[in-house]
């Protein structure tokens, strides 16, 4: 069937009867488990037939055949992966069968069970190739329309859409699963759900299966405000259990069906049932239904989607982060020439701290291939952020690339006027349902005013228009040069920004270019963009760093051409470096004790160079101050007041103390705490997070430690201890395969009669454990650690 | 019964703060913090999530019992009472795995040598429970599936705990191939990355 005339018949019917289960009552003709379901239907097609019909007779206008695991994946469980042309075209023929003419007959396709990129393992392609050949087969069977139904991630049903529409023009419907959050099982929401899939060309989009028709309703109405397409919902009766060995679900055919009038006033136009109903659920339907006008969003929303959310354009002031980017960032082209992609996830995540609604990925450099770079970025990003992203390449290629595997609707930087560019761009976009910024120039370069880049927006338009779009999938670039060599550039750029205001088009700015050359750059830019707001600007491309509340009149006068040659911002905003000297910042009241009881690192080395200046002896200091706050905080952490980061972190300011008092206890010839301990955890043993958290609580009491690491030999740890005269060894272990090793250390500590006291001590260990292999020590804990180590040298504090 | 493999390469779920928290020792209503210091760590939180990249696996397997050993194939089986008990009324089982990479794991290394010991410890607490919630997620995305067929998983349970010795993650890092997601195993049974987690569920009908 036509596309348009798809849509045209739900119009004029303005709601459409689907059918209902069919897994559940061929089980209960007798098809036995762990049977092929496909082969088997179509090996006693008679009971299929009799199902299809009922639904028929019930009133269904619309059949799914069984081919709902007829992939290759699901076929192999059971041999059959060569059969999926067969096996389709084969249950397509007998719904056909039964069909008319005024019956349309849905090629089903369920999910594969296993999840394509960035979620999964399987390549996207090979997940469109996978649903493409099931396509094929429904195809030859000769069906009506596709329903790719089911699906609990959005890039499947992303996957499974692209091969539909690329083997022909027929209608298909696109229905997720949705949870009681109104989420997928991979984060996406309803809105993300219908913003990315309508984009894509999806024909209806809705929800089956999940919960009963109570919770469906939910979904339905969040997708409703952003549907141009029809919606579709096909609930369960209730949620299934098993009972004897049968499937059996709760709700009753005539409960189910009190909630037909409100799936269709929150706005379902296609409505049948899912797991549980059988042929009486559907003819109880049909007697609830209402017949409501047929309102649609006449274009697709302006808004970008992500794996998980939407951002609506124009609801409130888009930031665009620009930081991904490798023009200028040393350690980012480091590590895209080796493929790394750490300081790509970190400027993503401070983007998104600092307020970023959109991340622009440009991932350009010599030396790389940006198509794989791209495609590993684009991954990356779809998981580790949760907003969408704007690509950013001169290469069609490259976008295409983005366009086909990010799981939701992406926006284009940029679409120009030049005409190769152009050709090439335009379909694709179209094609995935991108979004798009519209740079005015062309073959001839950049227009300096703002007439003849409305002129160049003109074109493309009209261009744009025959693939499809609309204005509200264009975002007008009012393309910012520098002042400083084009002093009558801002004003251009404002002119252009009202004037796509004044038309009904979206714009935004790269921000950073106005002032490049400049000092003071982040007060220039950051006065542009409140001028560019008043204008009507509402998206900006920038470091989202900056400070955007500034306006300053010398950047006004700047930016509106009064600063001949930027001469008085030059004088007036150059830095000296009189300026540059740091300011330190005051501790006012703070004492010693106060500042380790807080875990203030960054203020302790002020203060106790300060109460050295005063006269106050290192050791004094020690025993008086540092010593009393450390042991307030042992107290505190004790008695659960403090926890283990607040321990840690006044341990840390000992730590800075100490490294600043010791060559001064030293040079004082103030006796040392002599006592040397070695710490290691046991060969064999890789875990040392707990070891480590002792080492630094002794260093901070006075401890000399000497930490041999982790996964050391028991001849080591001796021969150390030996060395230097240790006077405690202490051993971590965390797993109970390692824990035995503490055995052998303590056996050989004997053996060679060496007089160091032995403590243990991880997540496995116990007082009896130490007990019994002759420990001389338990601790549970980094404090306990201190407390046992006071004890057995008979330190008082 | 399916045996394949499947594989998760990026999980998109973030473990809850008040178990990190609650893993490093605060306890609500007794430990006081700062404003200051609770928006510091929650800050570090963030941090330390980002830099999980949280990997899965896991594959059906059909087993067999005799008494307290739960049979693979007439080689592979495991030995414990626990399990056993879990798994009664089970014919199929789930191994399952989750890793949240080396990245986090060099970072709180990095800190506790030359850094910040306390984002450290934020570090290592985020990275176990990430873990643990990239096993949570594989269950939730399980009992979806089966809630199709009126069927459910038992909890998990994990080698290292109760009777189940730790050598039987050498079984399951077999039966996953679990190479595949950048996990190794020590000759002590030991996974690398450190913050990696097994676990084995059975597959049960739902009560009625």
């Amino acid at each position: 069937m036509d596309r348009k005339k798809f849509i045209k018949l739900i119009k004029n019917e303005k709601v459409i009867l689907l059918d209902g289960s069919s897994g559940v009552a061929l089980q209960k003709a007798g098809m036995p488990k762990g049977v092929c379901p496909e082969k088997w239907a179509i090996d006693n097609s008679h009971h299929l037939i009799k199902l299809q019909q009922d639904y028929i007779n019930a009133g269904s206008k619309i059949i799914y055949t069984f081919t709902f695991g007829a992939n290759r994946i699901k076929l192999s469980e059971f041999n059959l992966e060569k059969e999926v042309i067969t096996i389709n075209k084969k249950l397509v023929k007998i719904s056909k069968s039964i069909a008319g003419n005024k019956i349309l007959i849905a090629g089903d396709i369920g999910p594969t069970g296993k999840f394509p990129q960035p979620t999964g393992d399987m390549d996207f392609n090979e997940c469109v190739e996978i649903f493409k050949e099931q396509a094929k087969g429904l195809l030859a069977g000769g069906v009506d329309l596709f329903v790719i139904e089911t699906m609990i991630d959005i890039q499947e049903a992303r996957a499974a859409l692209i091969a539909c529409k690329e083997l022909c023009n027929l209608p298909v419907i696109v229905s997720m699963t949705f949870d009681k959050n109104k989420r997928t099982l991979t984060g996406t929401t309803p809105e993300a759900a219908i913003i990315t899939l309508q984009a894509l060309g999806a024909d209806v989009i809705g929800v089956n299966c999940s919960t009963g028709p109570k919770e469906m309703i939910e979904v339905v109405k969040a997708m409703k405000p952003y549907a141009k397409v029809p919606l579709i919902a096909k609930p369960n009766a209730g949620l299934p259990r098993l009972l004897n060995n049968q499937t059996v679900f709760d709700m009753s055919a005539r409960e189910f069906a009190l909630y037909t009038k409100d799936l269709i006033k929150a706005g379902a136009n296609l409505i049948g049932g899912c797991c549980g109903t059988t042929p009486e659920y559907i003819s109880l339907m049909k007697k609830n239904i209402i017949k409501p006008k047929l309102k649609l969003k006449k274009e697709i929303p302006s808004a970008l989607s992500s794996y998980q959310k939407i951002i609506e354009i124009g609801k409130e002031f888009i930031l665009v982060g620009e930081r991904i980017n490798p023009t200028g960032k040393k350690n980012l082209q480091e590590e895209l020439k080796k493929g790394v992609t750490n300081e790509i996830r970190n400027l993503a995540f401070e983007q998104v701290e600092r307020g970023a609604s959109i991340l622009d990925v440009n991932v350009g450099m010599p030396g790389i291939d940006e198509k794989e770079t791209m495609k590993k970025v684009i991954n990356l990003l779809s998981t580790a952020v949760d907003i969408p992203i704007c690509v950013d390449s001169s290469s069609p290629e490259v976008i295409e690339q983005a366009l086909r595997i990010y799981p939701g609707r992406v926006l284009i930087n940029s679409i120009s006027g030049e005409s190769k560019k152009l050709k090439k761009l335009l379909p694709i976009a179209s094609k995935y349902g991108a979004m798009f910024i519209l740079l005015p120039l062309d073959d001839r370069g950049v227009p300096e005013t703002a007439l003849n880049r409305q002129k160049i927006i003109k074109k493309v338009i009209k261009l744009a228009k025959k693939f499809g779009f609309a204005k509200n999938d264009i975002i007008i670039d009012g393309l910012v040069m520098t002042v400083s060599s084009k002093p009558d550039a801002p004003k251009e750029t404002l002119k252009l920004i009202k004037w796509a205001k004044k038309n009904g088009f979206n714009s935004i700015i790269g921000l950073s270019n106005v002032s490049f050359g400049l000092p003071q750059r982040h007060i220039i830019n950051s006065t542009f963009l409140n001028m560019a707001k008043k204008a009507g600007l509402n998206f900006v491309i920038a470091n989202p760093s900056y400070d955007f509340n500034i306006i300053n009149k010398d950047a006004i006068n700047l930016l509106l051409g009064k600063d001949k040659n930027c001469k008085k911002w030059i004088e007036r905003y150059t830095i000296t470096a009189e300026d540059k000297k740091i300011h330190t910042k005051s501790t006012k009241s703070k004492t010693i004790y106060d500042a380790v009881l807080n875990g203030e690192k960054e203020i302790i080395g002020e203060l106790i160079n300060s109460t050295l200046i005063k006269g106050v002896k290192p050791q004094n200091i020690v025993d008086d101050m540092l010593i009393p706050a450390i042991n307030h905080v042992g107290e505190l952490y004790d008695k659960k007041i403090y926890f283990l980061p607040q321990l840690i972190a006044s341990a840390d300011t000992m730590k800075k103390a100490f490294s600043i008092l010791e060559p001064l206890l030293l040079k004082s010839n103030i006796k040392k705490q002599e006592n040397n301990i070695v710490l290691a955890t046991v060969k064999g043993d890789i875990h040392d997070i707990g070891k480590n958290i002792v080492a630094l609580m002794l260093k901070n009491y006075g401890y000399n430690v000497y930490d041999l690491g982790k996964d050391v030999d028991s001849k080591i740890i001796i021969s150390k201890a030996r060395q230097l005269n240790a006077k405690i060894i202490g051993l971590s272990a965390l797993m109970t395969t390692t824990m035995v090793e503490m055995k052998t250390v303590i056996e050989l500590a004997k053996k060679e009669k060496l007089q160091s006291k032995i403590i243990i001590g991880g997540a496995v260990i116990t007082e009896s454990f130490a007990n019994e292999i002759g420990a001389d020590g338990y601790a549970k804990d980094a404090y306990e650690a201190v407390k046992l180590v006071d004890k057995i040298l008979n330190n008082k504090r | 019964m399916n045996n394949k493999i499947n594989y998760f390469y990026n999980i998109k779920k973030e473990a809850e703060n008040k178990k990190i928290l609650f893993r490093i020792g605060y306890k609500s209503g007794i430990t006081k913090i700062s404003k200051k210091d609770e928006k510091e760590i929650n800050l570090m939180i963030k941090k330390s999530k980002n830099l999980c990249s949280l990997k899965g696996a896991y594959s059906r397997f059909k087993i067999f019992k005799n008494k307290d050993k739960i049979f693979f194939n007439k080689k592979i089986f495991i030995k414990s009472k626990n399990l056993s008990k879990l798994l009664i009324d089970s014919d199929e089982v789930v191994l399952m795995a989750a890793t949240v990479g080396q990245e986090i794991i060099n970072e709180r290394d990095k800190q506790m040598k030359n850094g910040d010991p306390v984002y450290s410890i934020i570090l290592d607490a985020t990275a176990s429970e990430t873990a643990d919630a990239g096993l949570d997620w594989i269950q939730d995305f399980l009992n979806t599936i089966l809630a199709k067929n009126g069927m459910q998983l038992t909890r998990r349970y994990s080698p290292g705990y109760g009777d189940l010795d730790i050598s039987v993650q050498k079984i399951i890092y077999k039966k996953l191939d679990l190479k595949k997601i950048g996990i190794r195993i020590t000759k002590k049974y030991l996974l690398i990355p450190e913050k990696s987690v097994l676990a084995i569920a059975g597959i049960i009908k739902t009560e009625n």
